[in-house]
C-alpha cells in the first residue's frame, strides 16, 4: 500500500525528487517481484523434496515425475525382488545384497546409468497398487519386468495377468515400449530357465487373451442398447479406447513374443547373489539401448 | 522378548534389522500387505496377529519410515508402544540425514545404519527396565483400575483434552505475553510469575527480530525457545529441542545453504555427544524426551514438537505467520488436519458412504499425514483430496481377479461346471441381475443351467422361467436351461441336486438363484450358511443396492458372519464379490460401492445400470472416485 501511494504521488510530482522516488518505487516492486519467485521456486523445491521423501501419502508425488519421458519403470508380481533391483541400480557402490521387504509405496529416482539420466521407478507390486503402475506406463520409456522364477508356475495366472495388463496398456503398444522380463531368483535350485518360463507366459497369455475378448465390455457391442440414464457414457467410451488393442498377437495363430510389435527381452537374473547370474551388464547395455 | 525389530522405508528398503530368533517366512511382510495396504479391519488398530507372532508399528511420515517390533504372540510386552516411541525418537534424532540421502541422487551407497545397534540395545534395557521399575512400585498391592486398561481408554480421552487446554491456555499467555510485550516494555515488571515472565521475555525478543526478514528468525526464535527449555533438565524440554533441532536441520536443507548445513551436522553430533557423555557419567542410558505427557499426546513427537513452535510464531505476530506460510516448512499435525478431514468427512457422508467407513477412512488417511513437510502454497484440503483419492483408489482397486470367464475354463478343465451362488436381501434385484450375467455367459458361448433355488417367495421360479424364454428367443445358441423343484422345498438339496444335473448334462456354469432374507432373519440366514457348505459354490456374489447407506456395512457383515458362524465348516467361506444393482439411479451418490468394498475386502464385479439385458457393467474405478470427490 506504502508503495502505490509512493507511486501515485511520484507520478503528480515533476521535481527531480520524484523521479528518484519514482526510480526508488519501481526499484522496490523489482526486489518483491524477484523475492516472490524466489519464495515460491523454494517453496516448491521443498515440496518435491518432501513428495520425493512422501511419495506413498500422495498422487503429487507421480505428478512430480509424470512429466520425465526418461522413466525406466520396474513392475511384476510381489516378491520378486523389484525392489531389489531398483537398489542395486540406484546404488551401484552397494556391495552387499540389499535387504528388502514389501513395498508399500513408490521408489523413485534420478539415476545415472552408463551416460544417460534417466528415473528409475519401482511399483509395489501388491494388487492394490495397479493404479501406480498404470500411472507411470504412460512415460515409461522401457518396462522391467521381474518374474519369480521358482514359484511362477504356481502363480502362472495371476503374474500373466499383471504382464498382460502391460503389454496389453494402450501407450505401451501405441509407443512400441521396450520391455525386459527377468527371471529373477536363478540362484535357486528349482528355478525355472527363462526359456521354459517363455513358453510357460505364452502358453497363458494364449488362453488370457480368449478370456480377455470376452470381458463384460463385450456386451455393449452385442444386442441393442436401450439408453439407460446414466452419466458414465462418455467413460465407457474411454474405457473402449483404451481397450482397443486388448488382443495380443495374431488372431488364430499361437500367441508368441516376437508377433509383438515391441521387442520383449526374456533374461535370467539373481539378485540375492549380487547378479553373478546375468550380471548387471546386461540390464546396464539394456537401458543403454532405450537411450539410442 | 523381542523376536525382531525392523526399521524399513515405505519403499521396502531395509535400513536397519535386528533379529533375536528366526521368525520364519517374514511376518512382516504380511503386515504390509494385510494390514497397511489392504486396510483389513483389525481388533486393535496397532497390533495385528501374524502365524505365532504379534506386531506392533509405527510410522516416521517425514521420513517415509516404518518401525516395526515383532514378539511371540503368547507374550503380553505392555512396553512396546514405548519402545517403538523411543526407538523411533533415537532413530531419527542419529539417522535424519542419512535417510534424508536415500533420495539424494548424489549418494551412491546405502548409508549404513549398523552402528544403531548398540543404541538400539540400550534403549531396549532403559524401555526395560523402566517397565520393571513400574511393575516393581505396584508389586504386592491389587491393580487399581486407574492402572487398567480400561480406565486408560475411558480416561485418555478427557486427559488428552485437558492436556490440550492447559496447553492452549499456555500458548494463550505466551502470546498475550509477546503482544503486550510489543506495545510496553515494563510486561515482564507487571507480572511477577515465572512463567509470564519467560514469555515476556521471548515476546521482547520476538519483536525484535521481527524487522530482520529472512529465515535467520526462525532459527533465532527457536534458540529462544530452546534457551527457556535447556535451563531446566527435565524431559519436556530436552524433547522440544530435540524437535526443535529436526525442524532446524531440515530447514537448513531446504535453504540449501552449505553453512546452514555445516553448521547443523556439528550442532547434531555435539548433542549426540552430549548424550553419549551424559550415558557415561550417570552409568544410564538417557531416553529422548522420557516424559509420560508426551507419551500420552499425539505418538508422533517430532511433529507435535515442530508443529507446537510454528503455532506460537503464527500467534505471535500475524506478519511472521504470513512470511512463515509462505517459506513453507509446515509440518502437518492433527490438529492442521482436524479441519479438513472433518470436511472430507461430511462430504463422503453426503455421497452416501456409511459413516462409520467414512470415520474410518478418514482417520487412516489422516494417521498417513501426519507428520509430512508440506510447501507452503500448498493447499492443505488440495493435499487431503490428493491422499484420499490415493486411498480411495487403493480400497477400490480389487486384489483377486474378476476374471470369470477364465475361471470358468479352469474349471471345465476338471470336469465340473462352475457354480455361482447369488444373495442379498429382498428385492435388490437377484433375479434380474442373474439373468443378465446369463445372458453375457451365453454370448460367450457358455452352457448356462440356472438353479430356482427361491423356494419361498411365490412367482419366483416363473419369473427365472420368462427369463430363460427369453434368454433362449434373444441368443442363438439357447444352451440355458432352468432347474427347478417347485416351492417350500429345501434349497440346499436343489442346489446340490442343480449341480449334479450340471456335471452329468455338460453345463459349464450354474447360476443358483436364492431366496432374499433380510440380514437379522436367523433362521434364513442359517438356511443360506447350509447351502453354501453344502454345495460350497466357486463365487457367492452379493446383491446390493447402490441406494443403501448405513445399512451396507450391516448387510454384509452378518452375511459374512452367518456363512462364517452357522457353516460348521473349519475353513468357512465368506462373500467372493459384489454386484452393485441400480447403479442408474444414484447420480453421483456411489458411496456405497466403497461402504461395500471396505466393509468385505471383496471386488464389485458388476454393476447393473437398468432392466435389460445388457445393462450390466464392470466397474470403471476412476469414475467412481471422481463421482465420490466432486464437489
Amino acid at each position: 500500500m506504502d508503495d502505490t501511494a509512493r507511486l501515485v504521488e511520484s507520478t503528480t510530482s515533476t521535481s527531480s525528487t520524484s523521479s528518484l522516488l519514482l526510480f526508488g518505487t519501481i526499484f522496490i516492486i523489482v526486489i518483491s517481484g524477484i523475492v516472490w519467485i524466489v519464495l515460491q521456486r523454494q517453496s516448491a523445491a521443498i515440496s518435491t523434496k518432501s513428495l520425493a521423501l512422501a511419495s506413498g501419502t500422495s498422487v503429487a508425488a507421480l505428478q512430480s515425475s509424470k512429466k520425465r519421458s526418461n522413466t525406466v519403470l520396474i513392475t511384476g508380481p510381489i516378491g520378486a525382488g523389484k525392489t531389489a533391483l531398483w537398489c542395486y541400480i540406484r546404488f551401484p557402490e552397494n556391495k552387499a545384497a540389499p535387504k528388502t521387504q514389501t513395498s508399500m509405496a513408490v521408489n523413485s529416482a534420478e539415476v545415472k546409468v552408463g551416460d544417460v539420466n534417466i528415473c528409475l521407478v519401482d511399483v509395489p507390486g501388491h494388487q492394490k497398487h495397479r493404479f501406480d503402475r498404470d500411472a507411470f506406463l504412460p512415460v515409461a520409456r522401457g518396462v522391467v519386468f521381474v518374474i519369480d522364477s521358482v514359484s511362477v508356475s504356481q502363480n502362472l495366472t495371476s503374474t500373466t495377468e499383471l504382464l498382460y495388463d502391460v503389454l496389453a496398456n494402450k501407450h505401451v503398444q501405441q509407443k512400441e515400449t521396450p520391455v525386459l522380463i527377468l527371471c529373477n531368483k536363478q540362484d535357486d535350485p528349482s528355478a525355472l530357465s527363462n526359456v521354459r518360463i517363455k513358453g510357460l507366459l505364452e502358453e497363458e497369455i494364449d488362453r488370457l487373451r480368449a478370456s480377455r475378448q470376452a470381458d463384460i465390455g463385450s456386451l455393449r457391442n452385442v444386442g441393442a442398447i436401450t439408453g439407460a440414464a446414466n452419466d458414465n457414457g462418455d467413460d465407457d467410451d474411454e474405457a473402449a479406447a483404451e481397450k482397443a488393442n486388448d488382443f495380443l498377437g495374431y488372431d488364430g495363430k499361437r500367441f508368441s513374443f516376437e508377433d509383438l510389435p515391441n521387442p520383449v527381452q526374456i533374461n535370467e537374473s539373481s539378485m540375492a547373489m549380487n547378479m553373478s547370474i546375468g550380471g548387471m551388464e546386461q540390464i546396464h547395455s539394456w537401458i543403454a539401448d532405450l537411450f539410442e | 522378548m523381542l523376536d525382531q525389530f525392523t526399521i524399513t522405508t515405505k519403499g521396502g528398503v531395509v535400513l536397519w534389522c535386528k533379529d533375536y530368533a528366526s521368525v520364519g517366512p517374514y511376518p512382516v511382510d504380511s503386515l504390509v500387505k494385510d494390514v497397511l495396504i489392504q486396510n483389513t479391519r483389525t481388533e486393535s488398530n496397532s497390533k495385528y496377529i501374524s502365524g505365532a507372532f504379534t506386531l506392533q508399528w509405527s510410522f516416521a511420515n517425514e521420513l517415509n519410515v516404518i518401525f516395526v517390533a515383532v514378539y511371540q504372540k503368547i507374550l503380553q510386552l505392555p512396553y512396546i508402544d514405548d519402545l517403538l516411541k523411543h526407538v523411533k525418537k533415537h532413530f531419527i534424532t542419529r539417522f535424519e540425514q542419512d535417510i534424508k540421502q536415500l533420495v539424494d541422487p548424489s549418494c551412491l551407497d546405502i548409508p549404513d545404519f549398523d552402528a544403531f545397534d548398540e543404541e538400539f540395545e540400550q534403549v531396549v534395557r532403559a524401555v526395560e527396565d523402566k517397565e520393571r521399575r513400574a511393575k516393581n512400585d505396584r508389586h504386592g498391592q491389587p491393580r487399581k483400575f486407574e492402572e487398567t486398561r480400561k480406565f486408560q481408554t475411558t480416561a485418555k480421552g478427557a486427559k488428552l483434552e485437558l492436556e490440550e487446554l492447559a496447553q492452549s491456555s499456555e500458548m494463550d499467555l505466551l502470546s498475550k505475553g509477546r503482544r503486550q510485550g510489543g506495545k510496553m516494555r515494563s510486561f515482564a515488571e507487571r507480572h511477577g510469575s515465572e512463567n509470564s515472565a519467560k514469555a515476556g521475555k521471548k515476546g521482547g525478543r520476538k519483536v525484535k527480530e521481527n524487522r530482520v526478514w529472512d529465515g535467520q528468525v526462525t532459527k533465532e526464535s527457536m534458540q529462544a525457545l530452546d534457551y527457556s527449555g535447556a535451563k531446566s533438565d527435565d524431559g519436556i524440554d530436552s524433547g522440544r529441542s530435540v524437535s526443535a533441532l529436526i525442524d532446524e536441520s531440515s530447514r537448513g536443507i531446504r535453504t540449501a545453504d552449505g553453512i546452514y548445513e555445516v553448521a547443523d551436522v556439528a550442532e547434531r553430533s555435539s548433542t549426540a555427544g552430549a548424550g553419549a557423555d551424559g550415558a557415561d557419567g550417570n552409568g544410564e542410558f538417557v531416553l529422548l524426551g522420557d516424559d509420560d505427557s508426551a507419551s500420552d499426546h499425539d505418538d508422533n513427537g517430532m511433529s507435535k514438537g515442530s508443529g507446537k513452535l510454528s503455532s506460537t510464531g503464527g500467534i505471535g505476530s500475524v506478519f511472521f505467520g504470513m512470511f512463515k506460510s509462505l517459506t513453507g516448512g509446515r509440518v502437518l499435525s492433527a490438529e492442521i488436519l482436524a479441519e479438513p478431514m472433518a470436511r472430507m468427512r461430511e462430504h463422503l457422508t453426503n455421497k452416501n458412504v456409511a459413516s462409520d467407513i467414512a470415520d474410518e477412512i478418514c482417520k487412516t488417511v489422516a494417521k498417513s499425514m501426519i507428520g509430512v513437510r508440506v510447501g507452503g502454497l500448498q493447499n492443505i484440503r488440495k493435499l487431503v483430496e490428493q491422499s484420499m483419492e490415493t486411498a480411495l483408489t487403493r480400497i477400490l482397486t480389487p486384489v483377486s481377479s474378476t476374471d470369470i470367464i477364465r475361471d470358468i475354463e479352469n474349471a471345465k478343465q476338471k470336469g465340473r461346471p462352475y457354480t455361482m451362488a447369488f444373495v442379498g436381501v429382498n428385492g435388490v434385484g437377484k433375479s434380474t441381475n442373474l439373468s443378465k450375467v446369463c445372458y453375457w455367459l451365453l454370448q460367450n458361448n457358455k452352457r448356462v443351467l440356472i438353479a430356482a433355488c427361491d423356494t419361498f417367495r411365490s412367482g419366483a421360479v416363473e419369473q427365472l422361467r420368462v427369463h430363460v424364454r427369453n434368454l433362449r428367443a434373444l441368443s442363438e445358441n439357447q444352451d440355458v436351461e432352468i432347474f427347478e423343484r417347485g416351492y417350500g422345498k429345501d434349497s440346499a438339496a436343489i442346489a446340490k441336486d442343480a449341480i449334479a444335473f450340471g456335471a452329468s448334462d455338460g453345463f459349464d456354469v450354474v447360476l443358483i438363484d436364492t431366496a432374499g432374507r433380510m440380514q437379522d432373519n436367523e433362521p434364513l440366514m442359517r438356511a443360506l450358511a447350509k447351502l453354501v457348505s453344502v454345495n460350497s459354490p466357486d463365487k457367492i456374489l452379493f446383491v446390493g443396492e447402490a441406494l443403501v447407506g448405513n445399512e451396507a456395512v450391516d448387510q454384509l457383515e452378518k452375511f459374512n458372519r452367518a456363512l462364517r458362524d452357522f457353516s460348521g465348516q473349519s475353513k468357512p467361506r465368506h462373500i467372493d464379490g459384489i454386484i452393485l444393482t441400480k447403479f442408474d439411479t444414484i447420480d453421483d451418490r456411489v458411496g456405497a460401492a466403497l461402504s461395500m468394498t471396505y466393509t468385505t475386502g471383496q471386488p464389485i464385479v458388476f454393476v447393473g445400470t437398468g432392466q435389460t439385458y445388457t445393462d450390466l457393467r464392470k466397474m470403471n474405478v476412476s469414475q467412481v472416485i471422481r463421482a465420490l470427490l466432486r464437489a
